[in-house]
């Protein structure tokens, strides 16, 4: 298969612009901790971290139209293993028994609580996941002994990976391949038959249920796909932030997830990375200035794109602005058409 | 044991009543308009602030408790205008569930973050109204008489409200609007859809102000209240049916003593509890304990 027919150059069919983009970005992701200061690298590794919990979201809302506030919880659960081996009571920092573990927490508790919470869909969902989050904040509040309670735990030593100790550059790097991972296993999934059966679900119940669809098997996965994304951000995300407390399982934490996918545009692959960047900078440039005004002007920000371009989001803004440019590079990955 | 049971019913009173009232703001407001806002925690906190400041500001040490029900009042009035604003504003410009689900928490972080920047993180407390109204006894257990004042008050306003929605033509034309109704029917034989969705609106507000309100002088306006409120408030919708208001005071009974048993006996699942219960209820009747079948 010699000639790419889509862009009429004559390249191998698996090499397309948007592999280009891919590698570019992830070159320059890789080559920027040289040039930048030590603040503003830990500012990109966030926004990194952000990514695979915001996908969670993205994964949600986009193929079964739920509104998911409950990834507050899997980032909380994993921090806290973190925060318990590597930090209080020192068993390990092997990032290669931290980064499963919480996986397979993640997997267990998303398994268990998907059967609650998934029940229902629309509001009920919505609103099961911020009462969940909510009893998971108070049973680590009130936790005092075991947790440190309000105060949270600081001073978490940074991680090793195959017993080597990593600085806060090696850091960087493990967060980079984690997430860029996880991007990669997130565009495995939604061209598999696990993401139609979910748009099937969401398109129309009875049919989905009728052509032999388990639903409520199904919306269950969905639930624990996007908590186990969560699960391995929140390990690394403890070590970012160099302390845990119980504000990781606020519901407001979780809602921020969902105003990052939003502010991305849930309609396009690169939404939730684009929302993460976006989220992640806009609370960093707010609060330097106000800091008390962040919540509110990203709220403002999060409303005013749902009003006016509802899913499209920043992507779909800057795809209109430059539209012409952009269609070379391919970028407009639908994965939702809106059939209603 | 009897006794003890009491003892908790009684000290679980003023969380019964303020999510009597804030849960029923939530639910008339899906049952009537269809319509899914989480904007309504945000002015429980608006309101709870503003009863403070202005009990402070207006009447200082020397309470007359006349003055403290004119400033409830206002506080209502404050929560009504502020869902009216917000849905002339913004609301109605949203169309499907999601959108509204998004956009109104958003909303309510925005109210949040705006308290925060007016009156700051430390929690105010105007304890005078509760202090002034004294203490009674009921079968050996004393009980502060404000406890039995807000639950009086709001056992009366859902009366009042089962009465405007079940005996006057007005009440009639929200029914016919409602979920059990059919609006677009409604809007053929000359129901204003505009004015009773605003009115609805209007109505919603004065309870979620006024549960804001009412609760302050127990527990003081705190930053991050809003989150337990809309935890409860929502919860009891779950438990006890949309848009039923039987439903609306059993479930927040049901919520609130067994939160304030939990709070003593295991204060770690404090608030596991209310959502084991409403996990309970979907299992066994999905759509509540005194809910009708809607299409939510």
């Amino acid at each position: 298969m010699g000639a790419n027919t889509r862009t009429g150059r004559m390249m191998p069919s698996y090499i397309d612009d948007r592999l280009i983009a891919t590698i570019v970005l992830t070159a320059i992701a890789a080559v920027i901790p040289l040039f930048v200061s030590e603040y503003v690298r830990t500012l990109i590794q966030r926004c990194l971290l952000w990514i695979p919990p915001t996908f969670g979201v993205y994964i949600i809302y986009s193929l079964l139209r739920q509104v998911h506030f409950a990834q507050s919880i899997f980032i909380g659960l994993g921090s806290y293993i973190a925060a318990f081996l590597a930090g209080k009571y020192f068993v390990t920092s092997e990032l290669l028994i931290l980064l499963p573990l919480s996986l397979i927490v993640s997997i267990g508790v998303a398994y268990v609580l998907g059967i609650f919470i998934m029940r229902r869909t629309g509001f009920y969902f919505a609103i099961m996941g911020i009462a969940v989050t909510m009893a998971f904040w108070s049973l680590v509040y009130k936790m005092r002994q075991i947790t440190g309670g309000s105060d949270g735990i600081s001073d978490i030593k940074n991680p090793s990976l195959f017993g080597i100790q990593l600085g806060d550059q090696g850091l960087y790097y493990v967060s980079l391949v984690v997430s860029l991972g996880l991007i990669l296993l997130m565009r495995r999934i939604l061209h598999s038959p696990f993401s139609l059966q979910l748009r099937a679900i969401s398109g129309d119940l009875q049919k989905a249920e009728s052509i032999g669809i388990p639903v409520n098997g199904m919306r269950r996965l969905a639930f624990i796909v996007a908590g186990a994304n969560a699960g391995v951000a929140g390990v690394l995300l403890a070590f970012s932030y160099n302390y845990v407390g119980p504000t990781t399982f606020a519901w407001e934490f979780g809602a921020h997830f969902v105003q990052a996918a939003i502010i991305g545009g849930v309609n396009y692959f690169v939404g939730p990375i684009v929302g993460a960047f976006v989220f992640v900078g806009l609370e960093f440039l707010v609060s330097t200035w106000f800091p008390n005004l962040w919540e509110v002007v990203i709220g403002v920000i999060v409303a005013v794109i749902v009003v006016t371009v509802g899913e499209e989001g920043v992507t779909g803004i800057v795809k209109d602005l430059f539209g012409r440019t952009l269609k070379r590079a391919n970028l407009e990955e639908r994965t939702y058409s809106d059939g209603k | 044991m009897f006794s003890m049971g009491l003892r908790y019913i009684l000290n679980a009173l003023p969380v019964v009543s303020y999510v009597i009232l804030l849960s029923f703001s939530y639910s008339f407001l899906l049952y009537i308009c269809g319509r899914v806002s989480l904007t309504f925690a945000g002015i429980y906190l608006v309101g709870a602030y503003a009863t403070v400041s202005l009990s402070i500001a207006l009447m200082g040490n020397s309470l007359s408790f006349a003055g403290f029900m004119g400033i409830l009042l206002l506080a209502s009035l404050l929560g009504a205008a502020m869902l009216v604003a917000s849905y002339l504003c913004f609301e109605r410009f949203l169309k499907t569930d999601v959108h509204r689900m998004v956009a109104t928490s958003s909303l309510l972080l925005v109210f949040r973050g705006l308290v925060k920047v007016v009156w700051g993180t430390t929690p105010v407390t105007y304890s005078a109204p509760f202090l002034e109204l004294g203490v009674s006894e009921i079968a050996g257990n004393i009980v502060p008489n404000y406890y039995l004042f807000m639950l009086g008050l709001a056992l009366l306003l859902m009366l009042a409200l089962a009465y405007f929605l079940n005996r006057t033509s007005w009440g009639m034309r929200f029914r016919a609007s409602s979920l059990d109704g059919d609006r677009t029917m409604a809007q053929a034989c000359g129901v204003n859809q505009n004015l009773v969705t605003l009115m609805t609106f209007a109505i919603s507000g004065v309870l979620a102000g006024l549960a804001g309100g009412l609760y302050a002088p127990i527990a003081g306006a705190a930053y991050g209240s809003e989150a337990n409120a809309l935890l409860l408030a929502a919860l009891s919708v779950i438990i006890g049916g949309v848009g039923s208001i039987g439903g609306a005071v059993l479930a927040a009974f049901i919520v609130g003593i067994v939160r304030a048993v939990a709070a003593i006996k295991m204060p770690v699942l404090e608030l596991a509890v209310p959502f084991i219960i409403a996990s309970v209820t979907l299992m066994l009747r999905p759509f509540g304990i005194w809910g009708k079948e809607f299409r939510y």
